[in-house]
C-alpha cells in the first residue's frame, strides 16, 4: 500500500537538510522532502548551498600537532610533580618560616613525645 | 570561483546519495575491529592507571592531532592552541586514574579539551582578545599563509573557497563552531558529540543544523564581498 508523503512547508523542509546530508532521514521523511524539493526552487537552492558548505568543511585539511608535543607535555607533568613534591616534601621547611633556635627544640620535643607514646603503648 | 562552486556543489549533491564514512548513533553493534579497538583501549587504560609513563606518551601521540586541530579551530591561534594542548594532556595525566571508563577514552579526552577550551576562550575574552573578531580582521593573505599545507590537487579557486569556509567558521559563535568541528571535521557521531558537549542528542542535531545553515549564509556573504 502506498501512502502519500505529507507535504512540508519551507521551514520544515529546510530543518531536515542536516539529517539528509547525514543520511539519517527516515524513508517517509526523505520522500516528503524530495517531493517538496521537486516543486520548490528556493529550497533546492538552499539545499545546494547547505550541502556544498558541509562538503567544503569536511574537505578542510587537518591541523597536525608538532611532533615534540608529547615531550613538552611530559616536561610540564614533571615540572608540576617537582613543584608538588617541593611543597609536600623536601622544600617544606622553606615554606614555614621558623628560626633555628625555635625549630630545633620543637623537633626534639616532637621526637621525645613520639618515644613516650611508643613506651606507653608497650 | 564559479567553476569551483559547481564542482563542489556537484560533489555535495552526489554526497547526498553516497553513504558517508561515519559512525552514527544508530550504527550497528561494535564490529570486530571496533571490539579490538575497545580491548586495546582497556589495556592502555590499565597501564595508565598503574602510572606507566610510556602508556601516557602513547596516549598523547594517539590523540594529539585531533586535540590540537580542535583547539586551533576553536582558538584561531596556533601558539595558544599548542599551550592549551599541553595543558589538556597534563590535566589528563593528573586525572586519568579517576576516569571510570563510562565513555570511550577518546570521548573523555575531547570533553576535557572542550572544557579547557571554553575556559580559555572566556579568559581571552576578558582580556579583550576575542578570537572571532581577531580572525575576521586578519587579511586574507595572512589567513591563507596560516592555512595548512596546500593539497597538490587543489586549484586556486578551490583554495579561495576553502579559505572563505575557514573564515566563516571563525565567525561562528563558540557553540556552533564546536559542534561543526566535532561533527564535520573530526567526524564524530551524534552520540559522541552529545557525550562531549553534555547535551541531549536531539539538541545536538538541531544546533548543528543551525550552525551549518549560519555557515552557509556567511560563506555566501563572504563570496559576494
Amino acid at each position: 500500500m502506498n501512502f502519500a508523503a505529507p507535504s512540508l512547508d519551507h521551514d520544515r523542509a529546510q530543518a531536515l537538510f542536516g539529517q539528509l546530508v547525514d543520511e539519517q532521514l527516515a524513508p517517509a521523511e526523505e520522500q516528503a522532502l524530495r517531493s517538496h524539493l521537486d516543486a520548490c526552487a528556493d529550497c533546492q537552492h538552499e539545499l545546494e548551498r547547505y550541502a556544498r558548505t558541509v562538503t567544503l568543511v569536511r574537505s578542510l585539511e587537518r591541523e597536525r600537532a608538532p611532533a615534540e608535543l608529547a615531550a613538552q607535555v611530559m616536561k610540564r607533568v614533571r615540572r608540576r610533580r617537582r613543584h608538588l613534591f617541593g611543597l609536600q616534601g623536601g622544600r617544606f621547611f622553606e615554606h614555614v618560616s621558623m628560626p633555628a633556635e625555635v625549630a630545633v627544640p620543637v623537633v626534639l620535643v616532637a621526637i621525645a613525645a613520639a618515644a613516650l607514646i611508643v613506651l606507653l603503648l608497650q | 570561483m564559479a567553476e569551483a562552486f559547481e564542482e563542489v556543489a556537484g560533489a555535495a549533491c552526489s554526497s547526498l546519495s553516497a553513504p558517508l564514512d561515519r559512525k552514527d548513533s544508530d550504527a550497528p553493534p561494535a564490529s570486530a575491529p571496533e571490539s579490538a579497538e575497545l580491548w586495546r583501549e582497556r589495556q592502555l587504560l590499565r597501564r595508565l592507571r598503574r602510572g606507566d609513563e610510556r602508556a601516557f606518551v602513547e596516549l598523547v601521540r594517539e590523540h594529539q592531532d585531533r586535540v590540537y586541530d580542535l583547539l586551533v579551530r576553536m582558538l584561531g591561534d596556533r601558539e595558544e592552541a599548542l599551550d592549551l594542548s599541553q595543558e589538556v594532556f597534563a590535566s589528563i595525566h593528573a586525572s586519568v586514574a579517576r576516569f571510570r571508563g563510562e565513555s570511550r577514552l577518546s570521548t573523555w579526552i575531547f570533553r576535557v579539551a572542550k572544557n579547557h577550551c571554553l575556559n580559555r576562550l572566556k579568559y581571552l575574552q576578558r582580556r579583550h582578545r576575542h578570537r572571532s573578531t581577531e580572525i575576521s580582521n586578519v587579511p586574507e593573505g595572512v589567513l591563507e599563509a596560516c592555512a595548512p599545507s596546500r593539497r597538490p590537487d587543489e586549484n586556486l579557486a578551490e583554495r579561495e573557497l576553502r579559505a572563505l569556509v575557514r573564515r566563516g567558521i571563525a565567525l561562528l559563535d563558540e557553540e556552533h563552531r564546536l559542534l561543526l568541528v566535532l561533527r564535520d571535521i573530526e567526524g564524530l557521531s551524534y552520540h559522541e558529540i552529545a557525550d562531549i558537549t553534555e547535551q541531549p542528542e536531539g539538541t545536538v542535531k538541531s544546533r548543528l543544523h543551525r550552525a551549518r545553515a549560519s555557515l552557509a549564509r556567511l560563506v555566501a556573504q563572504l563570496e559576494k564581498e
